[in-house]
């Protein structure tokens, strides 16, 4: 195990560098996996990261810096997990009010970075922003485009009334 | 930068993270934006609906069926509002939950009045002295469960039945230990937790009472919490125990992590005489049943010393591409896997791991010293072709002596437990005299191979496995002709119709081989009782039918291949072309969700579309043309005494079913001897149209099944008795057409 003080660096797609606690970064299992594949000294190259730019790179290693003493997680079967998605700690509700742009950037980062815990606060987030909204207010929500025409729309809400409260 | 990001430009691996934080009503608000959202690959997208369903409903996966979304969503649809509990077989210790005076005439008003009928006292008083007190021989509802709300699971114990509520709690009818009582209890009764615990079925949820899953062993029942905790019931009326192990730590919260880590009880399954509990990262963990604690003391926890864990189960396959943290471990991953189901039988525990292997192990079990053997592979159950040796074991199903394996390629083989004594003795002696095939073999019933076999549910002598399709077949036999099977029958003719051989003093029902190939089908439809009993009484004539039944009686294979046509005929009346609409889901009138079998009764937890189901009905129905209308104050008189004069203008019909009175239920009994049954051959019909006497309630077309009530009658009341070619190519005696296969 390497000491936490040693530190790695990161190169984010557009190029600059950032420097970051080697605990922090295997918060991510991509970067954990290389880093254990790497001899020794090669750790301190600067590691590409081609798929996050730097803005982004940055908010993902802010929370994986905060979140650098949780338990790793485990062995986990994502169909049966039961949990809330109102169960988002206090911090990572904060951490996650960004615009919805760097929303979605952060949960493909975290997906490609393999963060499971950030990607789980990202998904949560955008199912909360769905949950409990008329597809109309969904759309507004999300900018989409109704692309229905009005008998589609009419055939689409009589097949899906059964889902509305009962 | 690429221009704005949008939801809608999420990948789907993405999206598909995101549905199951979303209720059904926000997914589906969701999937109505927008094309993209709207195609059938999202709307239906199976993850989510197997976890809506299986997370709102507590319904238990069926891994067979995982990846079909259409199938889950029109399940949730159904759920909603249509769970119903059926039961049938023998209703010892009132295990059936069937609190209304059981006959097997649907339960309805206009039915209800006709209990007393001389015929239903008749069988009532043959029952008594069989000593098969309401029994049902055809599935039956319970109508007691209607008010518990939405029902997800079901499952048989030796002398019990076990039903789970999407609010997490359990009923019971019939009591626990058959052995040890005459006690019946035909009323759902609420498994209770100790003083100081809340009552689920009143009380605002507790995730400590909230059951997630339970299991229902030969006399005791296991259930987890969604607070991981294990509970232990040994009688339907005492309090539960709460379960904790010397040698094992349980996590236990309120806000429960998900059972899949490390730590928590994932499962409990109740075995023939042991209990059990997988626990993730630790194995399978095996322990006695708890009997009663001593009387008067207050017990609400048991500390379990004896506990065994199955060597080399504990293997957790790490997360997506995390990496094993030692070669130990990753060799266990290569070697065993991760256990993904796993059954107790009388002596071994059975299991199937991620590897889609099959292991055993065999419980050797004595007061001092409780073990069990280390996993054994059996690599005869998890291929399924000799040129090909992949393991495609995908689950093991099984109870007592009893199991089955599934696999991939969809075949499905079934075994005796001495099968995995003869492994055991292979695995100790490797290189003993006798040859390495073992003597007995696991088999390959027809009707469950490509057949979307679901599950499988094992009684002492019968079983039954559910499809796809939603229905429910039946195998092996029905002791005292029980109605274990749900055939229908009860000895009647009905049961040897569907291909019920009734052997000995005991009358054993067995399933005849033959019905292994087609397979027979337990039905649903009020309707069919009235058909099979049409049939079973000799159809429009009787006289016309008497040879052709004497043949069914004496000659097995005409039996076999007359219940084929009955089979035949008697599928998919709910899928028929002037019964479908526009809008039906396809899961028909009846929909099978589970099937559950113990001892000698069956249950299943049917999804059923009312609507669909007065179609059917609707279809069978029509006006009697020849019925002579009567004023409606004497139909009512009639209606209360069946049994009375009747002479004036009945329909011809009771005139051809007239002669029943002789050749009757007679042929029930029959001894097979020839001489007696020329004695009993019936006069033919003309020459009892002359003196007709009026109907007993053996000739009332009500009873025959030809017609539903005065004035009315069944589609099929002019149809002969089946007239078949039998395959050895004779012909069927009598006068009919002959029937045609489809």
């Amino acid at each position: 195990m390497a000491a936490p003080e040693s530190t790695i660096m990161l190169t984010s797609s557009d190029g600059t560098d950032i420097s970051v606690e080697r605990q922090v970064a295997e918060r991510s299992i991509l970067i954990k996996n290389l880093l254990a594949d790497l001899p020794g000294e090669a750790t301190t190259e600067a590691i590409p990261i081609p798929n996050v730019n730097e803005p982004v790179l940055r908010k993902v290693i802010e929370w994986c810096d905060h979140h650098k003493k949780d338990p790793p997680a485990s062995a986990e079967d994502d169909s049966d997990s039961r949990k809330k998605s109102t169960d988002i700690d206090e911090w990572d509700q904060k951490f996650m009010q960004v615009d919805q742009e760097m929303l979605f950037e952060i949960i493909l980062a975290a997906n490609y970075l393999d963060i499971k815990a950030l990607l789980d606060v990202g998904c949560k987030t955008v199912a909360n922003m769905i949950k409990g909204k008329s597809p109309d207010e969904i759309r507004k929500t999300f900018n989409i485009q109704n692309d229905f025409t009005p008998e589609e729309e009419d055939q689409i809400r009589r097949e899906n009334e059964w889902a509305e409260d009962r | 930068m690429a221009e704005s990001l949008k939801l809608t430009d999420l990948p789907v691996d993405i999206l598909f993270l995101i549905f199951p934080q979303l209720d059904a009503k926000s997914f589906v608000a969701l999937t109505r934006t927008c094309k993209a959202f709207y195609q059938p690959d999202i709307r239906y997208e199976h993850s989510y609906w197997s976890h809506a369903t299986r997370s709102t409903f507590r319904v238990p996966n069926h891994p067979v069926i995982q990846a079909d979304g259409r199938r889950w969503q029109a399940l949730y649809k159904r759920l909603l509002t249509q769970s119903r509990v059926f039961t049938w077989g023998s209703n010892g210790h009132g295990c059936l939950g069937h609190s209304y005076d059981e006959d097997d005439v649907p339960p309805t008003p206009a039915h209800f009045r006709r209990r007393g009928s001389p015929l239903v006292q008749a069988r009532a008083r043959r029952r008594a002295m069989q000593g098969q007190m309401h029994n049902a021989s055809m599935p039956t509802e319970v109508i007691d469960t209607r008010d518990k709300g939405i029902i997800s699971d079901l499952q048989c114990g030796g002398w019990s039945t076990t039903i789970l509520t999407a609010k997490g709690v359990l009923y019971t009818c019939g009591v626990f230990d058959g052995q040890t009582t005459f006690a019946s209890n035909p009323h759902w009764t609420p498994l209770a937790f100790p003083a100081g615990f809340s009552k689920p079925e009143r009380d605002s949820y507790d995730a400590f009472v909230a059951t997630r899953q339970f299991s229902s062993g030969r006399s005791h029942v296991l259930g987890l919490t969604d607070s991981g905790t294990i509970w232990s019931w040994h009688d339907v009326h005492k309090p539960g125990v709460h379960v904790k192990f010397l040698h094992t730590d349980i996590i236990e919260r309120t806000n429960a992590p998900d059972p899949s880590t490390r730590g928590c009880a994932a499962r409990v399954v109740a075995g023939w005489d042991k209990s059990s509990a997988y626990i993730s990262g630790t194995g399978i963990l095996l322990w006695d049943v708890i009997r009663n604690p001593p009387q008067n003391v207050e017990v609400d926890t048991m500390l379990v010393a004896d506990s065994v864990v199955v060597p080399q189960t504990s293997y957790l396959r790490p997360a997506r591409n995390e990496r094993e943290p030692n070669e130990e471990l990753a060799e266990l991953g290569e070697s065993i896997g991760e256990v993904t189901s796993y059954i107790i039988l009388e002596h071994f525990v059975v299991l199937v791991t991620d590897l889609h292997k099959v292991f055993a192990s065999r419980i050797d079990w004595n007061q001092d010293n409780p073990t069990t053997s280390s996993l054994f592979e059996v690599p005869s159950l998890q291929q399924t072709s000799t040129d090909d040796q992949t393991p495609i074991a995908t689950d093991v199903q099984g109870s007592f002596r009893s199991f089955a394996v599934f696999t991939s390629s969809g075949a499905v083989l079934t075994a005796k437990q001495d099968y995995l004594d003869a492994a055991y003795s292979l695995h100790l002696n490797p290189h003993s005299s006798s040859s390495t095939a073992l003597t007995p073999t696991p088999s390959r019933i027809p009707c469950l191979q490509n057949a979307g076999v679901i599950q499988l549910a094992f009684g002492d002598y019968h079983f039954h496995a559910l499809h796809a399709s939603g229905a429910i077949t039946s195998y092996g036999t029905e002791p005292q002709a029980c109605g274990a099977l749900g055939l229908g029958g009860e000895g009647d003719p009905e049961g040897r119709l569907r291909g019920i051989r009734y052997q000995g003093a005991l009358r054993e029902g067995v399933l005849l081989p033959h019905c292994y190939t087609r397979g027979r089908q337990v039905w649903f439809q009020r309707e069919k009782r009235a058909w099979i009993r049409f049939l079973a009484s000799g159809a429009a004539d009787p006289g016309e039918a008497a040879e052709r039944l004497r043949m069914i009686v004496r000659e097995e294979d005409a039996q076999a291949e007359v219940s084929d046509w009955v089979e035949q005929e008697g599928r998919n009346w709910d899928k028929r072309k002037d019964v479908v609409r526009e809008g039906d889901d396809g899961l028909g009138a009846h929909f099978a969700l589970s099937v559950a079998a113990a001892g000698w009764h069956s249950g299943a937890l049917v999804l059923v579309n009312e609507d669909l189901e007065e179609r059917v009905k609707a279809n069978c129905i029509i006006d009697d043309p020849d019925y002579v209308g009567k004023d409606e104050a004497d139909e009512k008189n009639q209606d209360h005494d069946p049994g009375s004069d009747q002479s004036g203008g009945d329909s011809l019909l009771s005139g051809a079913l007239t002669i029943l009175s002789q050749l009757a239920r007679s042929f029930v009994g029959l001894p097979l001897s020839s001489s007696s049954s020329a004695t009993a051959a019936p006069q033919p019909p003309s020459a009892q149209q002359t003196n007709r006497p009026s109907p007993t309630p053996f000739t009332d077309p009500i009873e025959h099944g030809a017609s539903p009530a005065r004035g009315q009658r069944y589609v099929w009341a002019g149809d002969l008795f089946p007239r078949l070619r039998l395959r050895d190519g004779r012909e069927m005696p009598g006068r009919g057409e002959f029937v045609e296969w489809r």
